[in-house]
């Protein structure tokens, strides 16, 4: 496996190079500025497998440079671990909003790096072997699928939209303080299953990505993120969740799908509504609770949404959303 | 199965030049620590104090110096939540006293370690 690792502190590159030899990573090459990394990055012809950034660094951050990184084709999926001694809310949303996998607060465990990492890279394996197949679908025979509905295809090139395992990574890394604060609220594509026996696998993703985009421009919050977590549903973590906000949202979500304005790839429009979930406020209530908010939010909507997101001719309940065709 | 003494042997090693390093970053916090009372030097003697304190953060506990570490982050996330509208004496003072207390705790883990021919 091979690993850049870029931090400024000579220190911390021996202490990286020292420990991940140990533990069996002997290829490592080292960085000690952002402009640096991002140059081997775009130099480099084998391609790395793991990338370790600190954030606060001179001239180029670690958050700037993940950005950039994300970038570069080759890179879009492989796993970016921040190291960094910022543990406050505001750099942890920063660094996972530009792409970050998972985020390790310095000083760090020397087993909770490897356990990282090992964890990094086994996701960052899976979400790349799903992108590569929606990039191959647009190639491929148009009624072969591939995508099951379960996957949590990992939606891109929406802002504030990242990775299922990500966002877990994410919610794990905020403190008891930013969870208090913080609300879990689930989106649902009303009749997934039927919808998607009618569509291509890539068709299935336009879907995904138009519902994403619309949802995300209609959210009302100023921090956010959010992760499609397979069967068409979309989970988001906001700050500040309260009912005047929420209110709104449903009409927001169907003016922000009738502007995408989509359709079957073929020109015919798409019927479709998405279902609105009653917000879970986050706690600390023992281990799993984090996963057990996710579940929780997931089922009510599933089982009792708030609301669904509806415009056009039937605007009581069902919606007339037609998907876009090819992108 | 890896070997946890063979992490303490390579992290031994770093230990040394960490203490090296540390030297010159208490000398830097040395210069700066009187500037953060100057109003027109206050600024910069805070942004040079805080990256030789975020520094020492990062790594202290790493090669062993908890207790370092512990007192660098106090000073780094202190200044971190400072605004400008809180230069007032009392918060300049207590950062004052706070790098004096992280370059007390840095020279004592300097002289901790056996000289070295």
């Amino acid at each position: 496996m091979r690993i850049l690792a870029v931090d400024d502190d000579p220190v911390i590159l021996d202490i990286l190079g020292e420990v991940l030899g140990t533990f069996g990573y002997s290829d490592i090459t080292f960085a000690s500025s952002g402009h640096e990394g991002l140059a081997i990055l775009q130099d480099d012809q084998l391609g790395f497998d793991t990338l370790l950034f600190d954030i606060q660094m001179p001239g180029m951050d670690g958050i700037t440079l993940t950005k950039l990184t994300r970038q570069i084709y080759r890179y879009r999926d492989v796993p970016i671990l921040m190291l960094t001694v910022m543990s406050d809310k505001i750099y942890i949303d920063r660094a996972f909003q530009a792409g970050a996998t998972d985020y390790v607060t310095k000083p760090f465990e020397t087993y909770e790096l490897r356990s990282r990492m090992s964890t990094a890279n086994r996701v960052a394996e899976g979400q790349k072997k799903l992108n590569d197949l929606a990039k191959s679908l647009r190639d491929i025979g148009q009624q072969e699928r591939h995508i099951t509905l379960e996957d949590a295809h990992s939606v891109q090139d929406i802002d504030c939209m990242i990775p299922l395992p990500a966002f877990h990574n994410y919610l794990k890394q905020l403190g008891r303080g930013s969870l208090f604060s913080s609300s879990l609220i689930a989106f649902k594509i009303e009749n997934i299953q039927r919808l998607n026996d009618s569509m291509t696998d890539f068709e299935y993703i336009c879907a995904l990505t138009d519902t994403a985009d619309a949802i995300t421009s209609a959210l009302p919050f100023g921090q956010f993120l959010m992760a499609h977590g397979g069967n068409g549903t979309f989970i988001c973590v906001a700050e500040g969740v309260s009912s005047d906000l929420l209110e709104p949202l449903p009409t927001d979500i169907a003016h922000a799908i009738e502007e995408i304005d989509p359709c079957y790839g073929d020109g015919r429009p798409l019927m479709l509504s998405v279902l609105v979930g009653e917000p879970i406020p986050l706690r600390f209530r023992g281990r799993d609770s984090i996963n057990r908010a996710i579940t929780d939010a997931v089922s009510r909507v599933e089982r009792e949404p708030l609301a669904v997101a509806s415009f056009g001719e039937k605007k009581q309940k069902m919606p007339s959303i037609r998907m876009s065709a090819a992108r | 199965m890896t070997d946890p003494s063979a992490i303490l042997i390579g992290l031994e090693r770093i230990k040394l030049r960490f203490l090296s390093l540390l030297d010159d970053r208490l000398d830097e916090l040395e210069l700066q620590i009187d500037d953060i009372a100057l109003p027109h030097r206050r600024a910069h003697a805070l942004s040079r104090v805080q990256a030789e304190a975020h520094k020492i953060a990062g790594t202290a506990s790493v090669v062993g110096f908890s207790e370092l570490g512990r007192i660098a982050a106090v000073v780094d996330s202190s200044i971190e939540k400072m605004s400008t509208s809180e230069y007032d004496e009392k918060t300049i003072g207590q950062i004052q006293a706070q790098v004096d207390q992280l370059i007390e705790i840095g020279v004592l883990a300097i002289r901790s370690q056996p000289a070295t021919t």
